[in-house]
């Protein structure tokens, strides 16, 4: 090691030490600490699937603060799904074609009204089918870029099923209003999916009358997705009511799929609400557009919403609890931010990962990984690679596994546990621990153990990343700073290197030998069962 | 916040840290909202009893399972494309009201033997007609439809929390060795959720290895969040390892005295659980489910009804059932074991024209094994002779007034703890014979008691007035006015009775006109009636 190595090193040392033992609580202050593999691989894991190498090495090349500008500004806009279904047989054996659109080409937009009617039932579920795999394909696909684990929080946060909906063109406008709003303006979003078909389908909006009013979104819109039960959100059964006679009126197109105004279902009186709201009254009239809005502007002039969505992000990307010191020094401060920039979130978010409060070191390796995280992250970390996301021939079929182990693993698209999301981000006490139990934990290991059994993985291609495999110290160094958030201590990496590089040795030479010699078969079952190994232990299923 | 929410959400805080529960009273909460209050003071129950869950997914056709030949005609009108020939339907000994589908072969010798009871026209006051969220009900035992108000638990799973408080912190143990419960599936359901864990392990192949290595006892990081969640982790991970162990070995110790029938994956789930329970798991619970029921379309084929999807469907069941129950004999484990069926709903009286049948409401399930209580119990369902696609079967049990009679009978388990696993009370029905639990069996045939009750009521049709008749033994007595799609709509008393006969007039009740039904239930008897509201 030479002199300046050595001081960098004891530097690092010595912020380390001074976070832990002096600084007890960071906040939303600009980070100023260092920038290694740790910190980026902390940064890329927590906002993408996975932390790639490549990627790893492409943002240690720049600034803390760049590297959150490209995450956050890095957004594509993705062609729509493919009809990737063959011919559709019916119960009697009959084939029939979709003949709403050509295999390649995309449904969306179609109304699938022209294929046999036995069929058209059998034609959406096919449908459904390959948005589900687009999906999935996207975020195997994921660019350098938050996009993607975005877009699942806000199904997270939204929260329609497919079994309520039922309509894939409805599905598909609902996720694309998502995805166009990504790190846009919450305020907008909220608006769009209040009248967006598929919400109104999802929470009953659609049968929300003067005559019968329904109440379901109205409820929803304030406990989950805007104001919160937070202890100072103080909205009443009243708020709830009148929320809901603002909202009456809004109906559903089949042609064009779209929603509208229906002036003669709409509620016309008076709707006061509580002090909570600051007692105001939106005048009723024929234009529900202009009450909708005057509702929305009730709902964010509270500081309850930018409070409870930064609570909501900080659970989907921080750690789940939030103590009394992260609500006055993180939640607070970003929800300032929220609100002062007009509900942009790219901002808030923006704030949140630049802080020390994200880096602090009480702050990583606390994940547990969700069922995405944990298969995507790892075939992306171990450069497995696939068709791109449009490719829905070799593609879709790859992509439909994704969507369907993750499903094992109890995270299915479209089709979340209920209009809470899923409750790993808000059940106390055990949030994040709830992705893990008896069921799930085989689930995952039978998903790692067919990566090796199966040879999905190159585990020599893996090795010959570090940077300088043949030493089995460095090799074990480096592979688990990238899969292992948690760290290993020199009594376990030893434990691994005897066990599977050594073949039971105390000699270094071993394995050195093996790797020099290019002796194929040693190499790859040392590594297979040490990978193998890595993936069942508890570390890795944090992240 | 209410009071309900509130209970929620503190609820899962106090089961896995009953540390912070000093100064909490627990009597300021009902039983009937958590099963809390029995957590605390209730010992294990010492049984080596087994109960499985069939679960018929899709909603099964009832009506063609077992059917109603004393209201044949009607039966049949109502769904001609679909109905099976009355001279098909197999008979079974000691009773003319119902047979069974004629792939039922195995399953009709099993109810002659004496080791099948059906219940007919199980449901509840609101049927939910979609399945997920019928499916819901029937695995949660609550049919509240307010989200915040409704469990997020399983009726087994808060059965087994109450029996085995704290799991899995300090489990296995000397009381229960093996797991709680196993399911035989990729999928843990609600059936066995308890407030945070499920009770339950899922398996698809009881001989997989897993090795869940964890050799490692070290925190290397100095980060509480992180150290604590590695601790869960290595927790859970171990815990599933010593099951799977559990399993595996159980399943290697035994082996299969019966012959299963080929392609039947109710068989090959089955078959999997008798080997589990020679192998000597104390494991309480399983739960296997069978697919395929929703059968909209081509239920039947044209040529011949009693052949199709259905049909085949009701011979996986019957010869899985029965080549189980004979795989017991052989084994001598018979008389631990009992098992159920049950579907999320039943389907629509009137077939739809493509040869199949919509979704519906209330049907028949089936009790089975040595200790079932042979018979039919309760009535075949009403069937109306001007019939309307809308026409639903009305419930004359409700589906947890069975799983109350399982837990009680089967289980032995006593109040207050019955009550709070159900969150309410539920009638005793009889369901299991020889008395297992030293509860002395009803001496009387509940059917035929619930003959000589009284329900009528004149005039029917009516119009604006009318007046309802009915007799009651005694106790609580309550008459629920069910509309045509078998949703209870009025509840026109409910409340303790001297035996006796009373009537309860009626005017202008402000219902439009129709079909509906009254029914009568007091304590485990119950009678259904359908009148008709005039225009």
């Amino acid at each position: 090691m030479d002199r300046r190595e050595f001081f960098k090193r004891a530097r690092k040392n010595a912020e380390v030490a001074k976070k832990i033992n002096g600084k007890m609580f960071s906040g939303l202050a600009p980070y100023a600490g260092s920038w290694t593999t740790n910190e980026v691989t902390h940064l890329l894991k927590r906002t993408m699937f996975g932390a790639k190498k490549a990627d790893v090495d492409y943002f240690l090349a720049m600034t803390p603060d760049a590297a959150v500008d490209e995450l956050l500004n890095n957004i594509v806009t993705p062609s729509p799904p493919l009809r990737d279904y063959g011919l559709i047989e019916d119960e009697f054996g009959m084939l029939h074609d979709d003949l709403g659109v050509a295999q390649g080409q995309t449904w969306v937009n179609d109304l699938n009204t022209l294929s046999d009617p036995e069929v058209r039932g059998a034609i959406n579920s096919r449908r459904v089918q390959s948005l589900r795999k687009w999906w999935a394909g996207l975020i195997i696909n994921q660019g350098r870029s938050i996009q993607e684990k975005m877009v699942l929080f806000w199904h997270h946060h939204f929260s329609i099923q497919e079994s309520e909906v039922e309509n894939s063109n409805f599905l598909y406008k609902h996720h694309n209003l998502l995805r166009s709003n990504v790190l846009g303006n919450f305020k907008t979003l909220v608006k769009e999916v209040s009248i967006d078909p598929a919400m109104l389908l999802h929470l009953n909006g659609y049968v929300n009358s003067k005559q019968a009013p329904d109440e379901n979104y109205a409820r929803e819109m304030q406990e989950l997705f805007t104001v919160g039960i937070g202890a100072d959100s103080l909205y009443t059964e009243d708020d709830v009511i009148a929320a809901a006679r603002v909202l009456t009126g809004w109906r559903i197109n089949s042609d064009p799929l779209n929603s509208y105004f229906d002036a003669a279902a709409h509620d016309t009186g008076a709707k006061t609400f509580s002090a909570f709201y600051n007692n105001t009254t939106i005048p009723g009239n024929t234009n529900g557009e202009q009450e909708l809005d005057a509702l929305i502007n009730m709902i964010f002039a509270t500081t309850e919403t930018s409070r409870f969505i930064c609570r909501k992000l900080y659970r989907w990307f921080v750690y789940y609890e939030i103590d009394e010191a992260t609500e006055t020094d993180v939640i607070t401060p970003m929800a300032a931010v929220l609100q002062s920039s007009n509900y942009d979130i790219k901002s808030a978010l923006s704030v949140l990962f630049k802080s020390e409060h994200f880096f602090d070191t009480i702050n990583q390796a606390c994940y547990i990984k969700s069922p995405f995280d944990m298969i995507v992250g790892t075939l992306r970390e171990f450069n497995v690679s696939f068709p791109a996301y449009t490719n829905y021939t070799t593609g879709y079929p790859l992509f439909g596994s994704i969507f369907q182990t993750a499903s094992e693993m109890q995270q299915t698209l479209f089709q979340p546990p209920d209009v809470s999301g899923w409750p790993a981000y808000y059940q106390q006490p055990m949030h994040y621990e709830l992705w893990v139990n008896s069921n799930s934990l085989p689930r995952r290991a039978d998903f790692t153990d067919a990566l090796i059994n199966d040879s999905v993985i190159d585990v020599r291609a893996f090795a010959s990343t570090s940077s300088n495999p043949a030493d089995p110290n460095q090799l074990i160094s480096d592979v688990t700073a990238l899969l292992l958030r948690y760290p290993l201590s020199t009594n376990s990496k030893n434990y691994v290197k005897t066990n599977f590089l050594l073949n039971n040795t105390t000699d270094d030479t071993v394995w050195t030998n093996a790797w020099n010699g290019n002796n194929n078969t040693v190499i790859n079952n040392s590594l297979r069962n040490m990978f193998r190994f890595i993936m069942n232990l508890p570390e890795f299923h944090l992240c | 916040m209410n009071r309900r929410k509130f209970l929620r959400n503190t609820v899962p805080a106090a089961v896995t840290m009953p540390a912070l529960l000093n100064g909490f009273s627990f009597t300021a909460h009902s039983a009937a909202t958590s099963s809390l209050g029995s957590l605390f003071d209730e010992l294990t129950t010492d049984t080596d009893h087994v109960f499985v869950l069939i679960q018929l997914a899709g909603g099964n056709d009832g009506l063609n399972m077992v059917i109603p030949l004393d209201v044949y005609a009607n039966y049949y009108n109502a769904r001609t494309n679909v109905a099976i020939p009355q001279s098909q339907v197999l008979r079974l000994d000691g009773t003319d009201r119902s047979g069974l589908h004629p792939a039922m072969t195995a399953l009709q010798n099993m109810y002659n033997e004496g080791k099948v009871s059906v219940v007919q026209s199980v449901g509840y006051e609101n049927p939910n007609f979609s399945h997920f969220h019928a499916t819901d009900i029937w695995n949660s035992g609550d049919t509240r439809t307010n989200r915040r108000e409704r469990v997020h638990t399983g009726w087994m799973g808060r059965y087994l929390e109450n029996e085995f408080p704290g799991y899995p912190d300090a489990y296995p143990n000397t009381t229960m060795p093996d797991p709680l419960a196993i399911q035989i599936s990729n999928f843990p359901s609600l059936t066995v959720q308890g407030e945070i864990y499920s009770m339950g392990l899922s398996i698809t192949n009881p001989e997989k290895i897993y090795t869940f290595d964890n050799p490692f006892s070290d925190y290397p990081l100095n980060s509480a969040p992180a150290n604590k969640e590695l601790k869960f982790l290595r927790v859970i991970s171990e815990k599933t390892k010593i099951y799977s162990d559990l399993i595996r070995a159980a399943y290697q110790r035994a082996g299969t005295m019966a012959t299963y029938p080929e392609e039947n994956s109710l068989a090959d789930q089955l078959k999997i659980v008798a080997r589990l329970i020679k192998g000597g798991l104390k494991t309480r619970v399983y739960t296997v489910t069978i697919g395929g029921f929703d059968t909209h379309k081509k239920q039947v084929n044209a040529s011949d009804t009693t052949t199709g999807n259905h049909a085949k469907l009701m011979k996986e069941l019957s010869e899985g059932i029965s080549s189980f129950q004979q795989d017991l004999e052989l084994m001598q484990l018979d008389d631990r074991v009992m098992g159920m069926t049950f579907s999320e709903f039943g389907r629509r009286i009137k077939s739809n024209a493509s040869l199949g049948t919509d979704h519906g409401a209330a049907s028949p399930l089936l009790m089975f094994g040595t200790h079932a209580k042979k018979g039919i119990l309760g009535n075949s369902p009403d069937i109306p002779a001007d019939i309307q696609v809308v026409n639903n079967i009305p419930f004359q049990y409700d589906f947890r007034s069975v799983y109350a009679s399982v837990l009680e009978q089967w289980f032995c388990v006593k109040q207050p703890a019955l009550n709070s696993i159900l969150l309410q009370n539920y009638q005793s029905l009889p369901l299991v014979q020889g008395g297992p639990c030293g509860l002395p069996e009803d001496p009387d045939d509940t059917n035929n008691a619930a003959d000589k009750l009284v329900l009528k009521m004149w005039p029917n049709p009516y119009s604006i007035s009318g007046t309802i008749q009915f007799s009651t033994t005694g106790g609580n007595t309550m008459i629920q006015q069910i509309d045509p799609l078998g949703r209870v709509i009025k509840v026109l008393t409910n409340r303790d009775y001297a035996a006796g006969t009373y009537n309860i007039d009626m005017y202008n009740d402000g219902l439009p006109a129709g079909v509906y039904f009254l029914r009568l239930q007091n304590k485990s008897l119950q009678k259904v009636i359908s009148v008709v509201k005039m225009p």
